[in-house]
């Protein structure tokens, strides 16, 4: 190594992230210099794409924002115009946006435990090589992931980008009949969910825990999905329509998503973590019970250990799904009437990768005059930050592909859906000594 | 093959709201009134991980999705699957999966239809937020179109040829 030499690590993109963005990490001399995560997007297009569309768009174009949960938005969307216009939303049509979201956690959850981050901890390049030896991993994810699927394609209408949710319900409630013939799938999903808490509980986990101010919805009876406030395991605990009153979101000249902050207090952790924690006691006892089998208390500061919360909350999401479809019956009609007028209205749901908040203002006619959309992994990008120096401090005597094995790894603990808010992730580590 | 199990899978990958990365769903969406009850339709597929489950049934699956090489915009290319696909398939737009590595897994799992086709069209311009697409490319979607109903025909054809000497 010569004085001032520089090595570096050039990756084309990172794998297995939903979307694209770039990561470039600094050491000089041994220590950490900077760590930057950055997104690459035309920025915040929906809002402005929003402007102007009737508030009935709202569901099906954000849906269009990300393939792989579209139901978030569309419940994010759905609540928030419904505050804005003085609508609640009761009873079994409640129920069935319950059922549909687990789907979506189901489906999203599964594909990720399996394809995506299981490979990093068994060590192949993805779930394709996987695939080669551990042919029954990568067919009971693809399973679960179709358990979701069909919740999402049976209550949604159809599995991507679902046309069957609108301000005020549905479209068309489906018969009994139809979730009935869900049930001996999601009987053998809930199976396959506790096998998955096993499995992931017993793979090789880095240690480190975090300081992290986990923030989640918190409702006063159930495990999180559309509705509750937001608190934090620091002291906050605001309505969603404070949440600018709280948040701040800034744009940092790195990435086009914006950077998201506790005022006065800074970065925080949105997603699974937080809503394990902070809702421990609602997750369904099963559910509970397989967190304590593998060894989870009930806090969990570990971002490498999200593989199992996630496989813990697919125990849950598959057994709220049976309680749901077991006690559902059909409603009278399959929404709510919603009339247009001039409003503001706060939604903040729980995507699979965390809060999701939308804020919109309407005019008279119900026509979209400003909209705000606050995606998890844009709210995450400090707090991803702040892990990837966590661990560079404890491994920087690896290898340098090791290394990037490892900030990758990283990286997919928070199951980032970059295209919410990025481009291919390309990664460049820099290692300079004088 | 059980009774309503559709033996062909005509799917489009894409997103029709970032321009010509949506010619696949345009395609499809097209197509879906005009072939035979046999052909399943799939458009707005923007998951290509869920071919997998598409395919379940499929003797012929045709896959119609953007592609990014050095071709003209408009270029449509079309490649028998007998092995890995090329590098234009592999990367493109944020699609988690991208059609050849669900090709790369399917095989490893095998789980393939007896034939895939995929059709890519060389896209000018995917900018989010783009609804239409550019007239290069949508001067390609008859010619896609084309070819499909030639594939399904040709596939509906010697069916009934096999059934007809059974």
């Amino acid at each position: 190594m010569t004085d001032q030499s520089v090595r570096r690590i050039d990756v084309d993109y990172l794998a297995r992230v939903e979307g694209e963005g770039s990561m470039k990490v600094r050491v000089v001399d041994g220590v950490v210099e900077d760590v930057e995560f950055g997104i690459f997007e035309p920025p915040r297009f929906f809002e402005a794409f929003m402007r102007g569309r009737m508030f009935t768009e709202a569901p099906d174009i954000t849906a269009r924002i990300c393939g792989i949960c579209p139901i978030a938005y569309q419940m994010s969307s759905v609540h928030a115009m419904e505050d804005a216009l003085g609508v609640t939303v009761g009873g079994q049509l409640r129920a069935l946006r319950r059922l549909i979201y687990c789907g979506e956690w189901i489906e999203s959850h599964g594909l990720h435990v399996y394809m995506l981050h299981a490979p990093d901890f068994l060590g192949y390049e993805s779930a394709i090589h996987m695939a080669a030896d551990h042919r029954e991993l990568v067919e009971r994810g693809l399973r679960l992931k179709k358990a979701g699927n069909t919740i999402v394609t049976v209550v949604g209408g159809r599995e991507i980008h679902p046309i069957n949710v609108r301000v005020g319900g549905f479209y068309r409630a489906p018969e009994k009949s139809e979730l009935l013939a869900l049930v001996d799938e999601l009987e053998w999903a809930r199976d396959a969910a506790i096998e998955t808490v096993r499995f992931v509980a017993q793979l090789d986990i880095p240690k480190i825990e975090m300081d992290f101010e986990l923030v989640s919805v918190v409702h006063p009876d159930e495990y999180p999905f559309n509705e509750g406030r937001l608190v934090s395991n620091k002291g906050l605990d605001i309505a969603a329509s404070e949440f600018n009153d709280f948040f701040i979101e800034e744009h940092v000249a790195r990435s086009n998503a914006l950077h998201s902050r506790i005022a006065s207090r800074g970065p925080y952790h949105v997603g699974p973590l937080a809503r394990y924690a902070l809702n421990f006691e609602k997750l369904h006892p099963l559910a509970r019970s397989a967190a304590l089998e593998a060894g989870l208390g009930p806090v969990c500061l570990n971002p490498f250990e999200s593989i199992i919360v996630r496989s813990v909350e697919m125990v849950h999401a598959c057994e709220e799904a049976l309680a749901i479809i077991d006690a559902y019956q059909r409603p009278e009609g399959p929404c709510v009437d919603v009339a247009p007028a001039a409003g503001e209205g706060h939604g903040a749901t729980e995507a699979p990768r965390g809060m999701l908040y939308h804020r919109y203002r309407l005019e008279d006619d119900g026509r979209i005059a400003d909209a705000q959309i606050v995606p998890p992994t844009a709210q995450n990008q400090l707090t991803i930050e702040a892990d990837l120096r966590a661990v560079l401090d404890v491994s920087l005597d690896l290898p340098d592909d090791d290394l990037t094995w490892k900030l990758e790894q990283t990286i997919r603990n928070y199951d980032p859906c970059i295209s919410c808010a990025t481009h291919f992730l390309s990664l460049q580590v820099e290692r300079t000594e004088s | 093959m059980t009774a309503g199990t559709k033996t062909t899978v005509v799917a489009g990958i894409g997103n029709v709201y970032r321009g010509d990365d949506g010619v696949g769903p345009v395609v499809a969406e097209r197509l879906a009134s005009t072939l035979p009850d046999s052909v399943q339709v799939i458009a707005g597929l923007d998951d290509p991980l869920q071919l997998i489950d598409a395919w379940e049934h499929a003797e012929l699956a045709i896959v119609i999705d953007a592609v990014v090489s050095d071709a003209a915009p408009g270029t449509v290319h079309e490649l028998e699957v007998l092995g890995p696909l090329p590098a234009m398939f592999r990367r493109l737009s944020t699609h988690l999966f991208s059609v050849a590595q669900v090709i790369e897994l399917g095989t490893v799992l095998n789980r393939m239809p007896g034939r895939v086709v995929v059709i890519g069209v060389e896209a000018a311009d995917m900018t989010q937020g783009r609804l239409e697409l550019t007239p290069v490319v949508a001067a390609a979607v008859d010619v896609v179109m084309a070819r499909v109903r030639k594939l399904v025909a040709d596939r509906h054809n010697a069916f009934r040829h096999e059934v007809g000497h059974a």
